[in-house]
């Protein structure tokens, strides 16, 4: 109990002083690995991989490592960690949305939206670097923005179709090789084996990642 | 591309069901992080089905981009909060979080056997190729009303944020807090006063 409630303390902390899903990485790697060393940067670094290889937000990596630190228990404190601090937004929408209608706070609320998708770009640009690695995935891309854009498909089904693309494409591609005779194991088949390294690099970089 | 959105007074108040199964569906299966994930659920909320204004989503997303923690799950409570109030909030954020923890807590039980299946492998890296066109659409999606509206501002703010994230390396955060200064010093147009009543 007096580990998860510690457990809890920390977690919480660190996302109550951080602004977006991995800007707590650093709170919680000094707190869990370097002082009470609870875990090791390599799971540290798992949970990054994990938060990047499942749907929904970053900050979804906090569960991880408390499943990480104390299993149940601490994977409830990762929960209530990632989601207490958004109650905070009501309040400010209860402030701000009495104001809306003034130009200054509508004119504020503009700039705020435009840097956003200003940021949102850049964004894209390492995750494309790391994901957009050869002409099926940089075909999915092409072909999935202007569906996007026009919002003739639901998003779910490009990101199915998309996944079940580049699976039926890896299932190909191993048949063609197991038929040659120079593969034996599919694991090692395909360079997407490769990918939980090359995006726990890319989530390194992430803002807020720093490793000391 | 439609933009037909609701206005404040022709939105419909949403059950607390309805609130808890479209949180549940897209914001725990949508790849790209909170913003994509955000994006979607404006298609959903806002255009789909009119829970919210363009400009109670813009106030929802603009301050949720300010709120500690987790941006996506703020933007939820605030939808919520917008719809239904506090009960709104508190079953979007459960709908919007204990899914996709359960399943990153999965993923963490099995992640030896998925980090080494090359078909896991290859489905994520569909799926991510295609969360990259999911990020670039939402720039524009969030971007496009305010590019039309507010040109000059847009020319201002766009490259500014990214200069500043790029050659300054500042935070997100410090990046949004000093647009919404500039937003907030911008200069405001009066409004033109109305012509004046011909006595008759």
């Amino acid at each position: 109990m007096i580990k998860f409630l510690i457990l809890l303390w920390i977690l919480i902390k660190s996302t109550f002083t951080s602004f977006a899903g991995l800007a707590s990485l650093p709170e919680v790697r000094e707190e869990l690995v370097e002082e009470r060393q609870w875990i090791t940067d390599d799971d540290l670094e798992q949970s990054v991989v994990i938060t990047r290889t499942t749907p929904g937000p970053v900050g979804v990596y906090v569960v991880s490592v408390g499943y990480m630190v104390d299993g149940w228990p601490g994977a409830i404190a990762g929960w209530i960690a990632m989601s207490l601090p958004s109650l905070v937004v009501i309040l400010l929408v209860g402030y701000f949305g009495k104001r809306a209608q003034h130009p200054r706070v509508g004119s504020m609320l503009q700039c705020v939206v435009l840097a956003s998708a200003s940021l949102l770009v850049l964004a894209a640009i390492p995750l494309g670097r790391d994901a957009l690695d050869g002409p099926l995935t940089i075909g999915i891309t092409l072909v999935a923005l202007p569906l996007l854009l026009t919002r003739k498909v639901n998003t779910l089904w490009i990101v199915a179709a998309a996944a079940a693309l580049s699976f039926t494409g890896a299932m190909i591609g191993v048949a063609q090789i197991e038929r040659s005779g120079t593969l034996a194991r599919p694991a090692d088949s395909h360079p997407a084996a490769e990918r939980p390294a090359v995006i726990g690099q890319a989530a390194r970089h992430a803002p807020g990642f720093v490793t000391r | 591309m439609s933009d037909e959105v609701a206005t404040v007074e022709a939105r419909v108040r949403p059950t607390l069901g309805a609130i808890a199964s479209i949180f549940a569906r897209y914001a725990n299966t949508t790849f790209g992080g909170g913003s994509a994930t955000i994006a979607v659920l404006k298609e959903e909320v806002v255009v789909k089905r009119p829970w919210l204004s363009q400009e109670e989503f813009d106030l929802n997303y603009a301050l949720s981009r300010l709120t500690p923690g987790t941006n996506l799950l703020a933007f939820c409570t605030a939808a919520g909060w917008t719809a239904r109030r506090w009960r709104g909030a508190v079953v979007a954020l459960i709908a919007a979080s204990v899914p996709c923890s359960l399943f990153a807590v999965m993923v963490t039980v099995f992640y030896e056997q998925l980090h080494g299946s090359a078909w896991f492998q290859a489905a994520l890296t569909g799926a991510l190729a295609a969360a990259v066109a999911i990020m670039l659409s939402t720039a524009w999606v969030f971007a496009a009303p305010h590019l039309r509206a507010a040109p000059l501002k847009a020319a201002v703010i766009v490259p500014s944020a990214a200069a500043l994230s790029l050659l300054a390396h500042l935070t997100p955060v410090k990046i949004l807090l000093g647009a919404a200064v500039v937003g907030l010093l911008w200069p405001v147009a009066r409004p033109k006063p109305a012509p004046p009543e011909v006595a008759s």
